[in-house]
């Protein structure tokens, strides 16, 4: 059966380049928002984004933080001195979100 | 008894600053005294982190540890950039006294006192570093680089002097 074999192998690769496409595609249809940590501080402190858009933590300081509401979903783990952590807002509303390292580090991510 | 060396300790510690402040530390001073700064709570650090009793406790431990070392890797890294060697001086030399003094009255401790020893310490050190900071070392600082990294790691002593300040709600005084 070897002139089989290519023709599934076709259709898997096709669906699966298919699904990047989609996946690429959704991230590429949400804005992409910045958000700057620096002296220990969220920059700017609210963020507003449409549901669908990415927020991208900067973390220019030279210790570790977190970005954390977990009712937004939204949990970076530790993000490294000059590290970066992104995250796509699926979820509507107004979140308060801190830093879980230094919890008077406070910022608020509305999704609309 | 205990808060005596300490209340000693954070008046040495004042008159050295206040000392300096009339001519302020050069450059290079500065350096030596925020990285000695630095070492002495990462040291104290490293002992809560093992003999703390309280897993909070501890946990701060190991943050000051984490957070003083990252800001010394920034201000070592700086200071290499700047080719500023960082110069001994009276300031550093009584930070550096004090927390080996520190150290070896937390080493005597145990349990309960330990903890409250090591976060009332803390409590005083972050505010003595940040008010130095904010009468000497950032007006004296020459360099604008230099300035802006003290600028920048200011808050992480606001932070951690607020976070100190509340496990001693639980613990200390
Ligand atoms: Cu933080």
């Amino acid at each position: 059966m070897r002139p089989c074999l290519p023709v599934p192998r076709a259709a898997t690769l096709f669906v699966a380049a298919a699904l990047a496409l989609l996946v690429a595609d959704a991230e590429a249809a949400g804005a992409v928002h910045t958000v700057t940590i620096d002296g220990f501080a969220f920059k700017p402190s609210t963020i507003t984004v449409r549901q669908g858009d990415t927020i991208e933590w900067r973390n220019t300081d030279p210790v570790s933080h977190t970005a954390t509401a977990k009712e937004a979903g939204l949990d970076s783990g530790e993000i490294p001195a000059n590290g970066t952590y992104r995250f796509i807002a699926r979820k509507k509303g107004r979140f308060a979100y801190i830093c879980t390292l230094h919890p008077i580090m406070k910022g608020e991510l509305v999704v609309e | 008894m205990k808060t005596i060396p300490m209340a000693l300790a954070a008046a040495l510690f004042a008159a050295t600053f206040a000392a300096h402040a009339q001519g302020g530390p050069n450059d290079a001073q500065i350096a030596a005294i925020v990285v000695t700064a630095n070492q002495v709570d990462i040291d104290a650090g490293k002992l809560a982190e093992s003999k703390a009793k309280h897993k909070d406790v501890k946990d701060f431990g190991r943050m000051m540890v984490k957070d003083h070392t990252g800001v010394n890797n920034s201000a070592k890294a700086l200071v290499k950039k700047l080719h500023v060697t960082p110069e001994d001086n009276p300031t550093a030399e009584s930070l550096k006294k004090g927390g080996q003094e520190n150290v070896a009255h937390l080493k005597t401790l145990k349990g309960d006192a330990f903890d409250k020893a090591y976060i009332d310490h803390e409590v005083d050190y972050h505010q003595q570093v940040i008010d130095a900071m904010d009468k000497t070392l950032i007006p004296s600082a020459q360099n604008a680089e230099l300035k802006a990294l003290l600028v920048k790691v200011r808050p992480a002593f606001v932070a951690h002097l607020d976070h100190a300040k509340k496990l001693q709600a639980e613990y200390g005084k």
